[in-house]
């Protein structure tokens, strides 16, 4: 909102200049005691003791009540009075002087110059009282009526303008914008040449943009007027910069521009407009910057007085008295002006006040505080409001930023001095907001902060999102009933409609949120019954229309059909399309879907659903397998979307086609050309991984090396390079990608597809892996990456070697990659360093916390950490064998069961868990969670041959002698390349045959074959 | 030829009659014989597993106790020889 920071300039004449000026001296003893007592007042005027001066004068009326200088007295004591703040009494004065009848004609003046004053006093008293006092509004008007009444009586008045001026000021001050618009172009078109006319073609600018702001504030839809109004406002204000003609206004223009820019970049709201908003800022940002400070401005003012003065010396000399006079008032509104220049702040403080808040609406939240720290800290910020709103602003830079420790300090702060100011409405939603982030994850603290906001502003403009945040906390911490308790409460207090509608609708989010989705639908329902007109009833509709295309697709159609037909122009139009044409191909109506995505893209291009309605249509015609129209599509939408982040899905989905078509060299090109095109985008070292896993594909398809003819082995070898290429090209430009990992295994088994065909060593295989380790020296964590990869090669053959080469790379200081770390911590449990292994793995729960949200809302990269430090850790404290620690471990194992039953570490729990199964005598059960792993086509060769060691087990502890031999001695068969294992099998298997032939254990006993069954009696039965 | 086949004919005609001519076993005989052969297979059978062992995984923890058992066992039976044709 715009504010007039000018206090209106007086209409001042110096009276006495019209006045007869008949010598003191003639007057006898009796004028020379009135004529000194005028004197004495006026040298108190001029000294600024206006008060002292009205006193003076009016003492000089009632001690000389006949004299004819009484008339002038009692215009001077309205005007020390006016000037000394004391309205009433300066319009008691002034209506002396108008109620005079008996004025002669040589101080006729004096009646027009008090009727020119009275308006001006009372719009004076006006902008002293309060903005809600309704004494301010009954000043106001009656200035208006004043105003008329003196520009009617005395319309070619040399006070005109000025008197035209002050009304369209008190009209603005009334919020009668259109009015003060129509008073303040009739002056300007009637006093184009005045010097002070600039001041209406600021105040008609300041009501434009008022205007402006007032009708965006209101508006749903885009409104010309407005933009209009603001542009002719800047125009207005730029123009008085152009003309060069009085630098405090100029001044004040520059920082209205600055106002004005803020608010309207404040209205450019969307995607859309983001950077036609930047521009506006920045625009507003350059106006701030260019005003001019305090000392700057009334040296220029001073100047213009001087100017002034010496224009009225010149008329002087000249004897044009109406010329003289017109340069004195001049003189006399000037002064008044520096007067209140040299009183207010330095504006230049307010502007980078104002600077701080663009910085904050650009999200630079770093500038914004050290802006208004450094403007707190230089005492620059006096006005106790502007210290408010420095604080606030801080605290919500820290907030944003989730600097805890100093947003709550700063939030006391606030809170102590301002607990319930209407400024901070929603400082508790985003404090509360800083603890549902990532970094802070702590729901419950959050909740304190909502609740708290709830509280103090039970009817803040922030309740329902504050109700909502707290909602969304609590359906973190699985308080599910709580949330959707809070919101029905609320509408059980019988809340007002803004409310009650936003609580409604908040509950079907709720409900959303908790999988309600048929409540959910039902509360949307009610909502779009019972709130029509509202923005929430389309809404609701929208959301209906979306959630029955997942629930019931036909249901779903009419729902969303009646949506496009009710809001053409909605919002959330694209968002239905994308829901209608997903709903049709569930509907078997494919043709109809297409067209629905087609529409989508070609009517709403820009909008955040258009680029995946080509993935949509990409999926249907794949599906009909219609591939050539399928890669059209995706075509097509590199063609609309060269920069969408969807690219490299849409070369992704080109590229399988083509795979599945049987042209992989055709697949490889458009990878191939999606990493020469975006070679910095993130997905290139998605792209890079494909070309390594294709080219090695392509090696394996030219078969087995030594026995491929000279042409295929050419093809080998180019394989080879390229694969090679390719992932070395990832892990040097991306290293820090998770792609590394893969891209890495790969690179090896490339390394022993050479190997095995005798055209490396593994001497070499090795001097290439710690060459490539040795090209990352300055990126310790993909360096250690390189030779974990290369310890892994060695796991299975020497994992002693592996764990040395896994100790040299391992560095505590680094955050490494979960799988990474799991492969060092399964090294030190199998090398007996069980404690070292258990550091590790909490190492790695240090790393990837879980910062107090449930392990299933966690991220993604987290969860899957926290399921590898289960397993870890739960494994490492059954290896220490002591039942206490096997117990603990055993709780590890169901506690990952439970909350990551995805992971594929659940194969290694259930090998723990069978294990703790058989110490507790439940075999049956040990035994189905030994057959789990063995089933599982994912499980390492380790982890099945120690299934097998441990089945054979249970079998030799049931007695089960033959089974428990044969599963001994056949680990060594199938998983020769887990060596400890296999020798502990033929070990244990070799004791068995021992006790055997020993006799210890007794030869077993045939199982008698049962009787055959006669086929009669099969029959029978 | 008409030699050869004459010699397999009396060979076989002999072992029937030395066959017919033993005393027949007792049911606990023939079982103690099967304990007996048992007993033989399973011990050759260890001592495969303990001589994989020590071949296979001359590194492991097993190895040196595998070979202090094949130290007790002894070698391998030798292998019955095929019949010359």
């Amino acid at each position: 909102m715009l504010i007039d920071r000018r206090i209106p300039a007086a209409i001042v004449c110096l009276a006495a200049s019209t006045l007869p000026s008949g010598p003191a001296s003639a007057q006898g003893p009796a004028a020379t005691i009135d004529a000194q007592m005028m004197q004495q007042a006026e040298a108190l005027a001029a000294a600024g003791d206006h008060a002292k001066a009205a006193a003076v004068y009016e003492d000089l009326v009632k001690r000389f009540p006949q004299m004819p200088i009484v008339p002038e007295a009692n215009f001077r004591a309205g005007y020390a009075h006016y000037l000394a703040g004391d309205y009433d009494a300066a319009l008691a004065a002034f209506k002396k002087v108008i109620d005079n009848r008996n004025l002669p004609a040589e101080q006729a003046s004096l009646n027009e110059l008090s009727l020119s004053m009275v308006p001006q006093v009372l719009a004076s008293k006006a902008a002293k009282l309060p903005i809600n006092d309704p004494a301010r509004k009954v000043a106001l008007e009656d200035a208006v009526k004043q105003f008329d009444t003196y520009l009617t009586k005395f319309p070619k008045s040399d006070e005109a303008e000025s008197a035209s001026y002050s009304k369209a000021l008190a009209l603005y001050q009334l919020e009668k914008f259109d009015l003060a618009m129509d008073v303040l172009r009739k002056n300007m078109a009637a006093f184009p040449q005045s010097p002070t006319i600039q001041d209406s073609q600021y105040l008609l600018a300041l009501t434009l943009a008022t205007t402006g702001s007032n009708a965006l504030s209101k508006a749903t839809a885009p409104d010309p007027v407005a933009e209009q109004q603001f542009d002719e406002s800047e125009k207005l204000l730029r123009d008085i910069i152009t003309k060069n003609l009085n630098l405090a206004l100029i001044n004040d223009a520059q920082f209205q521009i600055g106002e004005l820019l803020l608010a309207r970049g404040g209205f450019m709201t969307g995607d859309d407009n983001k950077q036609k908003q930047a521009d506006t800022f920045n625009k507003a940002l350059d106006a701030y910057r260019s005003v001019a400070s305090k000392d700057r401005v009334v040296a220029a003012q001073k100047a213009r007085i001087a100017f002034f003065k010496d224009l009225m010396v010149k008329a002087g000399v000249a004897k044009d008295v109406p010329t003289l006079q017109k340069y004195k008032r001049l003189v006399d509104k000037e002064t008044e002006k520096l007067a209140q220049l040299e009183g207010r702040t330095d504006q230049t403080q307010q502007a980078k006040f104002k600077t701080g808040l663009i910085f904050f609406t650009q999200n630079k939240m770093d500038e914004t505080r050290v802006l208004y720290t450094q403007l707190e800290n230089t005492g620059a910020i006096e006005d106790e409001a502007d210290k408010k709103q420095a604080l606030y602003f801080v605290t919500m830079s820290y907030a944003a930023q989730s600097v805890a420790e100093k947003a709550i300090e700063k939030y006391n702060a606030f809170q102590s001095t301002y607990k319930g100011d209407p400024i901070a409405q929603n400082l508790q939603l985003i404090v509360g907001a800083m603890y549902l982030g990532e970094k802070l994850n702590d729901p419950n603290k959050a909740i304190e902060y909502f609740n708290e906001g709830l509280q103090l502003y039970p009817k803040g403009k922030a309740f329902g999102a504050l109700v909502l945040a707290r909602a969304g906390a609590q359906i973190q911490l699985k308080k599910f009933d709580e949330a959707e308790k809070a919101l029905k409460d609320t509408l059980a207090q019988n809340p007002s409609k803004e409310l009650a509608v936003d609580a409604e609708f908040y509950l079907g989010v709720v409900q959303v949120q908790t999988g309600k989705v048929k409540e959910a639908v039902e509360t949307f329902k009610g909502v779009r019954q019972k709130y029509p007109g509202t923005p929430q009833e389309e809404q609701s509709f929208s959301q209906i229309g979306q959630l029955l295309s997942r629930l019931d697709p036909k249901a779903a159609i009419p729902e969303l059909e009646g949506f496009l037909s009710k809001y053409p122009k909605g919002n959330d139009v694209p968002a239905i399309l994308m829901a209608l044409g997903t709903a049709q191909g569930a509907s078997g109506q494919a043709d109809a879907a297409l067209a629905t995505f087609k529409k989508l893209a070609t009517e709403h291009p820009k909008s955040e659903a258009a680029p995946f309605s080509y993935f949509e249509r990409a999926k249907l015609l794949a599906k009909a397998q219609k591939y050539d129209e399928c890669l059209a599509v995706m075509k097509e939408f590199a063609q609309n979307y060269p920069d969408s982040t969807a690219l490299f899905q849409a070369a992704d989905f080109t590229a399988q086609i083509l795979t599945s078509q049987g042209k992989g060299q055709e697949a490889i090109a458009v990878y191939d050309d999606f990493v020469a095109k975006r070679p910095k985008d993130p997905s290139t070292a998605d792209a890079l991984l494909k070309l390594n896993a294709l080219w090695k594909g392509y090696t394996e398809s030219q078969g087995n090396y030594i026995v491929i003819e000279a042409a295929k082995r050419d093809e080998w070898k180019k394989g080879i390079e390229k694969s090679t290429a390719a992932a070395e090209k990832l892990i040097t430009e991306f290293p820090e990608s998770p792609q590394v990992a893969q891209a890495l295994s790969n690179l090896m088994d490339v390394q022993r597809l050479q190997q095995s065909a005798k055209l490396k060593t593994e001497a070499e295989l090795e001097t290439y892996f710690k060459d490539l380790a040795q090209k990352f020296a300055d990126k310790p964590g993909t360096q250690a990456k390189v030779l974990f990869t290369l310890a892994s090669f060695n796991f299975d053959k020497d994992k002693t070697k592996a764990l040395e080469q896994m100790t040299a790379a391992y560095k505590p200081d680094l955050k490494f990659a979960p799988e990474d770390l799991d492969l060092y911590g399964q090294a030190l449990i199998d090398g007996k360093k069980i404690d070292e292994a258990i550091k590790v793995y909490e190492k790695l729960n240090q790393d990837y916390p879980l910062k107090g949200s449930s392990p299933k809302t966690a991220p993604r990269d987290v969860q899957e950490a926290q399921a590898i430090v289960l397993a870890g850790l739960g494994k490492a404290l059954q290896e220490k064998g002591d039942p206490a620690d096997k117990e603990k471990g055993g709780k590890m194992f169901a506690e990952l069961e439970a909350n990551y039953p995805w992971s594929p570490k659940m194969l290694e729990v259930n090998y723990g868990t069978a294990l703790a199964l058989r110490d507790q005598k439940k075999d049956d059960d040990a035994v189905k969670r030994i057959q789990e792993i063995l089933k599982a086509p994912k499980a390492s060769s380790e982890l099945r041959a120690k299934g097998m060691l441990l089945l054979a087990k249970i079998h030799a502890d049931a007695g089960r002698f033959e089974l428990a031999i044969d599963n001994f001695i056949k680990i060594s068969v199938f998983y020769g390349g887990v060596p400890k294992v296999a020798a502990e099998g033929l070990w244990l298997g070799g004791q068995l045959l021992e006790r055997q032939a020993s006799g210890e254990i007794p030869m077993p006993t045939p199982t008698p074959k049962p009787a055959a069954t006669p086929a009669g009696d099969a029959k029978k039965k | 030829m008409i030699r050869t086949i004459a010699f397999i004919v009396l060979a076989a005609a002999l072992s029937f009659g030395a066959a017919g001519c033993k005393k027949k076993k007792t049911v606990a005989e023939m079982q103690a014989e099967k304990v007996t052969v048992f007993r033989q297979k399973q011990k050759v059978e260890a001592i495969k597993s303990y001589t994989a062992l020590v071949t296979k995984y001359p590194d492991s923890e097993f190895a040196a106790k595998a070979q202090e058992r094949l130290n007790v066992l002894g070698p391998l039976p030798a292998a019955t020889p095929a019949p010359k044709k």
